[in-house]
């Protein structure tokens, strides 16, 4: 005989298996995630804003000769290091040593410069391209990151930032890093990052020399 | 007869399982929503990969700047940032980039800095041709389609002259100048504080 305890039970049941649908629904990357109140130095509880800014990686302050100094009272970035704090380990290789996931922003790269014989070169439309077709650690999902997502990658307080990547884990070589942000004017230009010095500078769409790194979002 | 309590807590309990894991520091939306082919004619998206086809990326909350009652001040919703809304446009080095910022009392408080250069790209719309427009357009007033100075070293090796990270409100260059240089500046406080 159905009773109060029955269909409460179901009641539960019927939430649970709804809750699981609902996490086997593609993950929409654009619901506000953010901050909770924090105490800035001041004591002033801040709002929540939407996103949360990483540190730069600056931690030096340096005069003017370029030589180190003691950052107190300086203003430099080195003094006050706004921003999050970089997760320790920061960048994790997967089991397959084909992709690597930065922990600060939860975005998957690539780790390789190629795969199966395949270099991520060329022009920007062909990268766009390919960088959309790839089939990688058992992900689909795959495309050129964006202008933000590529400068993310940049340690600033790195004498080279790919060398510094290269240090926390990646395969790349040197070199200009397409973005599949394009600038918004009359000419056929995109974002490109140089993954040396960190300069993030307009290049013309039809450099074939230009490689990128495929990114996706990682859960 | 279960307890009603017991089954409620279980409920719950398995409603907080679902939650998705946001990263320390998600990245926001880049600004660009549009696509083009490589004779800059607009194109549709879907499908190109580009940029405008993904949005990838936190949305920008609608407000996203809010002038204060002061009208010296403007918060970025976006970061919680508040920056100086009419910065005046004398230009400066480096170093007077820095001590003009680091005294400046505005809006009932003296914490301003020089934004760094993670800072100062949160304003870049990659959206626009014109950054200083664009922020014109958002209630910032006198922004120049010129280099604004960071507070960022540039640490990169072999380079004769002291440098230092700007970003060209123009386009949205990132690039790194000499210190003895001229730049201007917009001055920024808030969000010292580091989340775990």
């Amino acid at each position: 005989m159905l009773n109060k305890k029955h269909l409460l039970l179901s009641l539960v049941i019927a939430l649970n298996l709804l809750l699981a649908g609902c996490d086997n629904a593609p993950a929409v990357k654009d619901a506000s995630v953010g901050g909770s109140e924090i105490e800035n130095e001041n004591g002033r509880v801040s709002s929540a804003s939407a996103v949360a800014l990483p540190k730069t990686g600056q931690t030096l302050c340096f005069d003017a000769g370029n030589v180190v100094m003691a950052c107190t009272d300086t203003g430099q970035d080195g003094e006050y290091q706004a921003g999050v704090a970089w997760p320790s380990p920061r960048f994790i290789v997967d089991s397959s040593g084909n992709c690597i996931t930065d922990t600060l922003t939860n975005l998957m790269w690539a780790r390789n410069n190629s795969q199966d014989g395949n270099t991520f070169i060329g022009t920007w439309s062909d990268s766009l391209t390919m960088a959309n077709n790839l089939d990688l650690c058992g992900f689909g999902d795959w495309r050129m990151p964006n202008r933000k997502e590529l400068l993310s990658l940049v340690n600033y307080g790195a004498s080279n930032t790919g060398v510094d990547l290269m240090n926390n884990g990646f395969n790349i070589l040197l070199g200009f890093y397409w973005s599949s942000s394009r600038v918004v004017d009359s000419s056929a230009e995109a974002w490109v990052l140089i993954l040396i010095n960190g300069v993030m500078s307009p290049r013309s769409m039809f450099e074939s020399s230009n490689r990128f790194i495929p990114v996706r979002a990682a859960q | 007869m279960y307890n009603i309590q017991l089954i409620l807590l279980l409920a719950t309990s398995m409603l907080t399982v679902t939650t998705t894991h946001a990263a320390p520091a998600d990245l926001p939306k880049s600004g660009q929503i549009s696509c083009a082919d490589s004779t800059g004619a607009v194109m549709a998206c879907m499908g190109t990969g580009q940029d405008g086809d993904h949005q990838a990326g936190v949305v920008w909350p609608s407000p996203r700047f809010i002038g204060d009652e002061t009208g010296n001040c403007i918060t970025d919703t976006l970061t919680d940032l508040v920056w100086v809304r009419n910065p005046d446009v004398s230009v400066r080095n480096w170093q007077q980039a820095l001590d003009f910022a680091n005294n400046l009392a505005l809006c009932g408080s003296d914490d301003w800095r020089l934004p760094n250069i993670v800072e100062l790209e949160s304003l870049v719309n990659l959206d626009v041709a014109n950054q200083a427009g664009f922020l014109s357009s958002q209630g910032f007033s006198g922004m120049q389609t010129d280099n604004y100075w960071s507070s960022t070293i540039y640490a990169g090796c072999c380079s004769s002259t002291a440098l230092a990270w700007v970003i060209s409100m123009g386009h949205g260059d990132v690039v790194p100048v000499d210190r003895f240089g001229n730049g201007f500046v917009v001055a920024v406080r808030g969000r010292l504080a580091t989340r775990d």
